[in-house]
């Protein structure tokens, strides 16, 4: 049986909102609470990847961490418009280290 | 339309100008911190009525669209015939039925982005609409809803339900300015859809887009016939620039393009195009009997509103105030 991933968007609607334009489903939210919800419950939808802004991941770490030790979803972190946080490209950096032994990048 | 029967209706909206936000104010509104303290500022003005007790940074859309509907009614009730008001609100009505023929093409329900204004009861033709039965439903509206409908059957392109629809709504406004006979409203018009042809215009150029298309997409009844701008198509930004150096639109759509030049901006052009429409109005000021002052504060007031959608969104974005200052509009007063 195939199965087709859907793909998602969490961060502030002014970030997101052109990720509609490319046929990724889009969920504006603000706070972490929100955030959380919303995380959790599309997780359970199908969704193969959902990205989401650093500014709205750096609210709600542990979510994240949960679902590092899932397979699916994957969670991958996006800079916002207003620019990076770096959380993003550490947490790439962390898993090439973990994966290879040295950080290769 | 006699002229005298405005006169109560001019004088209520003369003290309505009064209240218009000024530039002082506006300007603290740029320099504010955060849009907390924007919320702060319009506090103090006529806005008060339309903002809740406690407030999101996020949901400044509710305020405005709270304001744009107290000030439609408002100018409804005022004015003595709905016409001069109808001629603004128009836009929502088109706005409103794209999105239903979208929704329906999409098969998905599309209710937030329904706007709760326009000339009509929305409610009445959606339900007309997805029932199959639009026989009570204003002819124009009819003739937009099916021509729109059955060209998206045909040809399945989504990008051609704008297109019609938008026709549709010049074609209707041209008639209802016509109908009136004031000038003004008939000059407002005119100079929107030269300004909107030249948009299309360069929107299409960018996109590489054959003539065909290009005559499909302009509209017919402005100042500067469809067949020349379309011809323009092949020309160089400055080459369209100095044909159209001798329309009255001539000197805004020089500034707008050679602005649109410099940064690759459209928006650019939009903000010449509506500090000349907004010219237009300004002389309305000093007339006292006739339907002007009337259409002229709602423009004035959408203006306003846009300006605040404008500096809000801009302090949720953390822009810098000089950022924001080079995008504001030309206020009424």
């Amino acid at each position: 049986m195939i199965y087709m991933f859907k793909i998602g968007v969490v961060g502030d609607k002014d970030s997101v909102l052109a990720f509609k334009a490319l046929g990724v489903d889009v969920f504006p939210v603000y706070d972490g609470v929100e955030a959380r919800r919303i995380v959790d419950t599309i997780a359970q939808q199908k969704y193969g990847i959902i990205f989401i802004t650093e500014q709205i991941a750096s609210l709600i770490p542990e979510t994240i961490e949960r679902y590092d030790r899932e397979l699916i979803p994957a969670i991958i972190l996006i800079p916002s418009n207003q620019g990076t946080l770096n959380i993003g490209m550490r947490r790439i950096n962390e898993n090439v280290e973990n994966a290879i032994g040295s950080n290769i990048l | 339309m006699d002229r005298m029967d405005f006169l109560q209706a001019v004088a209520r909206t003369r003290v309505f100008e009064t209240r218009l936000l000024t530039w002082a104010r506006i300007e603290r509104m740029v320099d504010a911190r955060d849009i907390e303290e924007v919320f702060r500022i319009l506090g103090e003005t006529e806005y008060a009525n339309v903002m809740p007790g406690s407030l999101r940074g996020e949901d400044y859309e509710k305020i405005l669209y709270a304001e744009l509907k107290r000030v439609y009614k408002l100018m409804e009730e005022l004015s003595a015939e709905k016409i001069v008001v109808d001629l603004m609100a128009l836009k929502y009505d088109y706005h409103n039925l794209k999105t239903l023929v979208k929704s329906k093409a999409l098969n998905k329900d599309l209710d937030e982005l329904y706007i709760p204004l326009g000339t009509q009861d929305f409610q009445q033709i959606k339900t007309a609409y997805l029932a199959g039965d639009l026989k009570d439903v204003d002819p124009k509206f009819r003739e937009a809803l099916e021509a729109a409908t059955n060209d998206f059957e045909l040809k399945g392109d989504p990008q051609r339900i704008d297109l019609i629809l938008d026709k549709y709504y010049f074609q209707h406004l041209y008639e209802l300015a016509k109908e009136t006979d004031i000038p003004l409203f008939v000059n407002y018009v005119q100079d929107l859809i030269d300004f909107s042809n030249i948009k299309t215009l360069i929107r299409l150029k960018k996109q590489n887009k054959d003539l065909r298309f290009v005559e499909e997409a302009l509209l017919s009844h402005g100042k500067i016939k469809k067949e020349e701008i379309a011809l323009l198509l092949t020309d160089s930004l400055d080459s369209i620039i100095n044909k159209l150096r001798n329309y009255e639109i001539g000197p805004a759509t020089k500034k707008g393009l050679e602005a649109y030049q410099r940064t690759g901006r459209l928006s650019d052009f939009e903000k010449e195009m509506d500090n000349y429409l907004m010219g237009l109005n300004k002389p309305s000021q000093y007339i006292h009997f006739g339907p002007e002052p009337i259409f002229s504060y709602l423009v004035a007031k959408e203006t306003e509103i846009k300006v605040l959608r404008i500096i809000m969104v801009s302090k949720l974005n953390k822009l810098s105030p000089d950022a924001i200052r080079g995008r504001l509009r030309d206020l009424y007063v």
